[in-house]
């Protein structure tokens, strides 16, 4: 059994699964766009290293800040309550669409890595208690996630009040962009990745979500292991065939809505 | 000239498509991504009875229309499970799982990528096999349909059910059900999408997984929302708009040939989102409702 790359896998799903969370728990949209940020900044770093900055890769770069920031912004601003879930379901999947088919138009539809070394246990094990550490502190520690779920539980009420949450919403969108970038360099080193990828990662870490059903982040983790170890057994010592890996993924989360849908959408209640 | 009939066809298609699309939206702001999922399982099954037992297009129209019921059954299902924004996510999710399933059904295409050699005949040896022939079969069946709908639309059933579906959960607490509104509503729509496709199955006379992509999908949004306002002439005229502008982007010279496609689907999908910006903001939601 690859200890690394069951781990490596885990971190990997766990940050796409925390991402998700966060996106929906604290802004209540359904962001189908993550996937498409995580790779297609991932695209631009891989072709700033190669290629340096040029013209092309800064035309992305503003193309990605443009997307995440201003789209995010607009849809948080503008809109509240079901216009917001329901808008931001629309164009979020448009948004990840446009991002998919912009980076196959400058930079072609080949694969990316950066090369390097395997990525041994011991730096694994650092990496994974780092992020862990500081997500620890910034969800249960810091009074700051407190807040954030203070001011979008009583979102309509703050700005019946007039009380400023921009400063916050600034906050955030950073703290969820790092995420992304971190999460897009432990790709670039550790495999090689396509633009169209990005519907896999979002199906996977909603396959997470799922299993998170307490609505406990910390176990986000330990679900995500179970998921890597379950795909390890199935399509890799049982030989099941990999084109059968999402359909199986989709399968379940298809049957779960029918079934059990408060699975999946329980993690919008938070509790101070 | 052919270009033209090509648009007018692909144009009438897609406002079929579009317009019962709309009419979800309509009611609940609900995009119901289902209903690609069973426009996608119509199109195989039609194309598969087609190239593998030669029945001819009015045959396998009702075929599809007889398999795709369980679907409608399911989609229904959902409905009863989950409301608004969910209900959407559940049909998107529903709608990826049926695109997956294409790739893996390989061994109905003979291990190809797509169903090609779809033989164009409408009836038993009754072959169409130009293009002007098939406008006016186009032309045909939209007549019919969109009159059908004008119609429909100013029934009492059709607003009783409109009234219903919209009051789910007054009617609910008075112990009321409103499932044979939403089932009927459900059929409806799959017998529209079976009729949509297989038409676009017999015109292209080959179909993939990547037919049903989510460029499909951007086109009908598009047309949905620049068409809100209109009836279903005003949808028609809209398609016919909207897919001479995808069509003629391929002529466009200072883009690469093999990059037309993405710079096509970069041009729509930034039209669907200033457009669904626009108009969710313009639209008094609740008042809508």
């Amino acid at each position: 059994m690859d200890i690394s790359y069951i781990l490596l896998n885990t971190i990997i799903y766990w940050c796409c699964t925390l991402i998700l969370v966060d996106v929906f728990s604290y802004w209540k949209i359904f962001s189908f766009a993550i996937g498409s940020y995580l790779m297609f900044s991932a695209y631009i770093i891989f072709n700033c290293v190669k290629y340096w900055v040029n013209i092309l890769n800064i035309s992305a770069i503003i193309v990605l800040l443009v997307s995440f920031f201003l789209i995010n912004y607009l849809l948080i601003n503008k809109f509240f309550g079901k216009k917001r879930e329901h808008v931001s379901l629309i164009v979020t999947l448009w948004v990840s669409l446009f991002l998919d088919n912009f980076c196959n138009y400058i930079y072609w539809w080949h694969s990316v890595s950066l090369p390097s070394e395997k990525l041994n246990l011991i730096t694994l094990f650092a990496l994974f208690i780092i992020i862990f550490l500081v997500l620890f502190y910034f969800h249960k520690v810091s009074f700051f996630s407190k807040i954030l779920s203070a001011i979008w539980e009583n979102e309509r009420l703050i700005c019946g009040l007039w009380i400023r949450k921009n400063r916050i919403i600034w906050i955030l969108f950073w703290i969820v962009f790092v995420l992304i970038v971190l999460l897009w360099y432990i790709l670039l080193i550790t495999s090689s990745i396509k633009m169209q990828s990005w519907l896999f990662y979002l199906i996977k870490g909603m396959w997470i979500m799922i299993l998170v059903w307490l609505a406990k982040k910390e176990r986000i983790f330990l679900w995500a292991l179970v998921y890597v170890l379950l795909e390890y057994l199935l399509f890799n010592k049982l030989w099941w065939s990999i084109a059968y890996k999402e359909t199986v993924v989709l399968l379940c989360i298809v049957l779960v809505l029918l079934f059990k849908p408060e699975w999946l959408f329980s993690l919008i209640k938070r509790k101070i | 000239m052919q270009f033209i009939i090509h648009i007018i066809i692909f144009a009438l298609i897609f406002s079929i498509l579009s317009c019962w699309f709309r009419f979800f939206i309509k009611i609940k702001w609900n995009c119901d991504y289902s209903y690609i999922a069973i426009v996608m399982f119509s199109s195989y099954i039609s194309s598969i009875l087609n190239t593998k037992f030669w029945i001819s297009m009015l045959g396998t129209f009702w075929i599809s229309l007889l398999c795709t019921i369980p679907f409608a059954l399911l989609v229904f299902l959902l409905s009863k499970r989950l409301n608004d924004f969910y209900f959407s996510i559940g049909t998107l999710f529903f709608y990826i799982l049926i695109y997956q399933l294409a790739y893996n059904t390989e061994f109905l295409t003979n291990w190809a990528y797509g169903v090609s050699n779809i033989k164009r005949f409408l009836i038993w040896d009754f072959s169409i096999l130009w293009n002007e022939k098939y406008l006016i079969l186009m032309l045909i069946i939209s007549a019919i349909l969109f009159g059908w709908l004008y119609f429909f639309k100013k029934t009492s059933t059709y607003k009783n059910f409109i009234w219903r579906w919209e009051n789910e959960l007054s009617l609910k607490s008075l112990w009321i059900s409103s499932n044979k509104s939403k089932l009927l509503i459900i059929c409806l729509s799959a017998l529209l999408a079976t009729i949509a496709w297989s038409c676009y199955t017999f015109y292209y006379c080959y179909i993939s997984p990547s037919s049903f992509w989510f460029s499909t999908l951007i086109l009908i949004l598009t047309i949905v929302f620049l068409s809100y306002k209109y009836n279903e002439f005003g949808v028609v005229l809209v398609s016919v708009i909207i897919l001479a502008l995808y069509e003629g982007l391929r002529f466009i010279k200072f883009v690469d040939p093999g990059k037309i496609w993405y710079f096509r689907e970069i041009i729509f999908s930034l039209i669907v989102i200033i457009v669904a910006f626009v108009i969710f903001k313009k639209i008094n939601f609740w008042r809508e409702q």
